[in-house]
């Protein structure tokens, strides 16, 4: 029978191959974005930055990064705002049900993305929100809530509540509570959770499908649009930037994490 | 820079603590009942019980987070019921001293002058006073994590004492540090209270803390008071077996009343032996009762010296010695007087006038006087 | 007369969230289902119409697809995430840091970046078929996209770090004296794993099965991009019903059979897993 060797062995390889495979694809079309050709050989035989000055140059290209950034933006302020204000509230307070009510905001996580859009795009005709840039982020505030829910719970939780009885007996308003000991403390979390409430609107693409009309075509909603003409290899340099996006944020946050510890 | 300066502007009022009838439940569960404390100003007040006695709930509603279902605090005699925490002008110090970790030592202690809008002058000066209070003069600029346990907790004293309240409410702090640390510091605390003349609530569940420090103690258990007053006298005539046993080392010998007198009853064990003990609550003859004496208060002789005291003052038993511990500077003794009964001797090593052994038989005697009839706990 | 306690009375901080939800979110399906469905007519009209959407050939297919795939995907994921999970729980060192870098970075990455990846990589000009090709394995290059095939890896690659994220934390939970122990007692790797650490996984195992069927039921993205013609998820026949036909009662339709099979699903993993955890307590 195994033994541990060879258990081992086996796994190291397994791993290995598997660690590979999973960043394989994102690596290769980041290389292929820098590939002076006109169709996708890799490896390349030159390299250029074409395809990015194509896409930045592009005027649909560089209006669709805008309505991406903006529609983030309103997405993340909303979330990290309410979702701050719900965690604190789930993690002090002595409601009761609130088994209940945190899987009632952890619903946009369930429900499947399809009928939340569709839905959504259902009651935004009427009102004649479809493609307002405000609006948009409104909706992916909702999907990008349950994200920061999760996070700001565990950052809550880690916050002693006798620190802020503490500044209560010493004087402080409920309010400067909040600003001088709950806030800072919990800064590392909140920030993570506004980064990946962006990154979480900035890559959706099935509500933004719906209710984003020509002028507010987000930049995932544009690759689909483009997809379906042809595979174009400016579409790699738009996947390469948003791959760019995703790593910068992921190193931020990795960065506030050993701000965390060091704090403890 | 002097005291002086400290205790010039107390500005403040007395400081005197009543609660009348205060009760809290949660669900069906009673974790204060009823209870009724008076605490003059400037008293050192001890609640002292086992966990779950409701002590820390009866601190949280003091302090205010915690609202009381029925009852009043006052506090001057001005009810405080409806007062936010942040108004009750309390100082506060946890047992895990809540030392804001983000800011340094002095900001710490400048906090709650911050958040009085003392003036900057004034702010550094008073924030420096305390800290000299405290003997962590230097420690300004460092942080929660660069200090040990007592100085962090010295750092909460500080915090809490630096805006001049009349009161501070105190969370078994120092049950987090080690005994001789925890020894020295309820020195440093007592001597800032008598120096300062605030008004302490302290909650502990260590007994000689309490006792050590202490004007009184409120002792608790499941959410009632047994029986409050000054650190000597509950511990040499205790309310009941539980207050007995929780004080200290404490002798019961279980008996039934023969006889009762103006202030001393006569009682008889189960084989007969005759003792006289001091009772103060009200009993029927028959009644099963505990002794209740200190071992300390026993003494030890050789069964020969058996005619040497006035018999009135004294009770006198012989038995075996079944049991013998040193203890560093005491040396407890363990006698058995009669079959179920034994009475614990508690000799200070040099005061031993001659050697014991087990096995050895013995004469225990102690003072009427001494020892309280309890009644029986069911 | 009692005053609020303290922190009891936070939870007014609730109440904008729930706002939001309710407007945005909850709202819309609401509206979205009664108008929908009432528009079809009387209460046996819109039997009628359930009746024959959901008997209707295409719809029939669909649902037999998106079972199938969904299975399908669901027992890849576990077996190739199990390793992984494995590996994570026990090291913790460089190595683990490495591989969970390559577990979240993917899952991160958007969807459609990923899908796309995944398009270029299978085309029958795309890398694997011209390795293949060059290695000799094959004489022709394969059809992996626009194919099952193509649904398949493109599904496992998307939803594999969730179950291995779920896995991990449920693996980490597990004391590896146990199989320390097991071992010392003479059994071999394979009977100790068995029957001592894979029970121990089971909770994690049926956690993060439920996450990962539950996903894959929904998913339009990646089956719309790399399936083939007679390749339709439920999913992609919703999302044509409103883009293509304006059929909006179809669409509820079809909608309330995925949304019941996502929801029950849930209730299910919600017995399952601990969310009073997340709370603390």
């Amino acid at each position: 029978m195994m033994n541990d060797g060879v258990v081992t062995r086996s796994l190291n390889v397994y791993v290995a191959i598997a660690g590979v495979t999973l960043m394989a694809p994102i690596v290769i079309i980041t290389i292929l974005a820098f590939g002076s050709q006109g169709y996708m050989k890799f490896p390349p035989e030159a390299y250029s930055l074409r395809w990015f000055e194509t896409f930045f140059g592009d005027p649909r290209w560089r209006s669709a990064l805008w309505s991406s950034t903006v529609i983030a933006l309103i997405a993340c302020v909303v979330s990290t705002l309410l979702g701050f204000f719900a965690a604190y509230a789930f993690v002090r307070s002595d409601v009761r049900g609130k088994k209940l009510l945190l899987s009632f905001m952890l619903l946009p996580l369930i429900v499947p993305h399809v009928i939340t859009a569709i839905a959504m795009y259902f009651m935004s005709g009427p009102f004649k929100l479809v493609g307002n840039v405000f609006w948009i982020g409104i909706c992916h505030a909702c999907i990008a809530l349950p994200i920061v829910l999760l996070i700001l719970l565990s950052a809550l939780q880690n916050v002693d509540i006798n620190l802020e009885r503490a500044a209560l007996s010493l004087g402080s308003s409920r309010f400067g509570v909040f600003t001088k000991v709950v806030v800072p403390l919990a800064l590392p979390g909140i920030i993570s959770a506004a980064l990946f409430a962006f990154l979480a609107s900035f890559d959706e693409l099935v509500i933004s499908l719906f209710l984003a009309g020509v002028k507010s075509e987000t930049l995932p909603v544009r690759i689909w649009n483009s997809l379906h003409l042809q595979v174009e290899p400016v579409i790699a340099a738009v996947s390469a930037f948003l791959i760019g996006v995703t790593g910068f944020i992921l190193l931020l946050d990795t960065l506030l994490r050993q701000l965390r510890v060091s704090q403890k | 820079m002097s005291l002086a300066l400290v205790q010039a502007d107390l500005a403040r009022e007395l400081g005197s603590i009543s609660l009348r009838q205060v009760t809290k439940r949660y669900g069906k569960e009673c974790v204060v009942d009823a209870i009724d404390i008076d605490i003059a100003a400037g008293e050192f007040f001890s609640l002292l019980g086992p966990s779950g006695s409701g002590k820390t709930t009866t601190l949280m509603m003091l302090a205010g987070f915690v609202a009381a279902d029925t009852g009043q605090i006052c506090i001057d005699e001005r009810d405080i019921a409806q007062v936010a925490p942040q108004h009750r002008g309390f100082g506060m110090v946890f047992q895990n001293y809540a030392i804001f970790p983000h800011l340094n030592v002095f900001d710490n202690v400048a906090f709650p002058l911050r958040a009085r809008k003392i003036p900057k002058p004034e702010l550094i000066q008073r924030v420096m006073q305390a800290l000299e209070l405290v003997r962590l003069e230097g420690f300004a600029d460092r942080f929660a994590r660069q200090l040990s346990g007592g100085q962090q907790q010295r750092v909460a004293i500080a915090r809490a004492i630096v805006f001049n309240p009349s009161i501070v409410l105190m969370d078994e702090p120092l049950g987090a540090l080690d005994k001789n640390l925890r020894y020295q510091m309820q020195v440093e605390i007592k001597d800032i209270q008598k120096r300062l003349g605030m008004t302490v609530v302290y909650v502990t569940h260590d007994q000689e803390e309490a006792m050590n420090m202490s004007d009184r103690i409120a002792i608790m258990n499941h959410g009632r008071i047994e029986q409050i007053g000054r650190p000597a006298d509950i511990y040499k005539k205790p309310n009941s077996t539980f207050i007995a046993k929780f004080l200290g080392e404490a002798n019961l010998v279980r008996s039934k009343i023969t006889h009762l007198g103006a202030a001393v009853a006569s009682v008889r064990t189960a084989e007969g032996l005759s003792l006289h003990a001091q009772c103060d609550q009200t009993f029927a003859i028959d009644t099963e009762v505990d002794i209740f004496m200190r071992p300390e208060r026993v003494v030890l002789s050789p069964s020969a010296s058996l005619n040497e005291v006035h018999q009135d003052e004294w009770n006198r038993c012989q038995g075996t010695v079944t049991n013998l511990s040193f203890l560093g500077n005491i040396l407890r003794q363990t006698v058995l007087i009669e079959p179920g009964i034994t009475i614990v001797v508690d000799t200070q090593n040099s005061s031993q006038a001659f050697a014991v052994e087990k096995g050895d038989l013995v004469t225990v005697s102690w003072r009427v006087e001494d020892c309280v009839l309890l009644r029986v706990n069911q | 007369m009692k005053r609020v306690s303290t922190f009891g009375g936070s939870w007014v901080l609730l109440l904008p969230a729930i706002a939001l939800l309710v407007v945005v979110f909850l709202a819309p399906l609401v509206w979205f289902f009664v108008q929908s469905l009432s528009s079809i007519g009387t209460f046996s009209e819109i039997v009628e119409q359930f009746v024959a959407v959901l008997g209707s050939k295409a719809v029939l297919t669909a649902l037999s697809s998106t079972n199938w795939i969904s299975l399908l995907v669901t027992l890849l994921v576990l077996l190739l995430s199990y390793p992984l999970a494995y590996f994570l729980a026990t090291h913790s060192d460089w190595r683990f840091s490495l591989i969970l870098f390559c577990i979240v970075v993917p899952y991160f990455t958007s969807v459609i970046v990923r899908t796309y990846s995944w398009m270029v990589l299978l085309g029958r000009n795309g890398l694997v078929n011209n390795l293949l090709l060059t290695l000799g394995v094959i004489n022709e290059p394969l059809t992996l996209l626009y194919s099952k095939t193509g649904i398949l890896i493109g599904m496992v690659y998307v939803l594999l770090p969730y179950m291995v994220l779920t896995l991990y934390a449920s693996l980490k939970a597990i004391d590896p004296g146990l199989m320390r122990a097991a071992r010392g007692l003479g059994a071999s790797w394979w009977f100790a794993f068995t029957r001592v650490y894979f029970p121990l996984s089971l909770h994690g195992v049926v956690s993060g099965s439920l996450i990962v069927f539950i996903l894959a039921l929904g998913f339009f993205i990646t089956p719309a991009l790399m399936g083939g013609p007679s390749d339709v998820m439920i999913a992609m026949l919703v999302e044509r019903a409103v883009e293509v036909t304006f059929d909006w009662a179809s669409a509820a339709i079809m909608s309330v059979l995925l949304l019941g099979a996502t929801l029950g699903l849930y209730a299910i993993y919600y017995r399952v897993t601990d969310l009073r955890r997340m709370m603390g307590g």
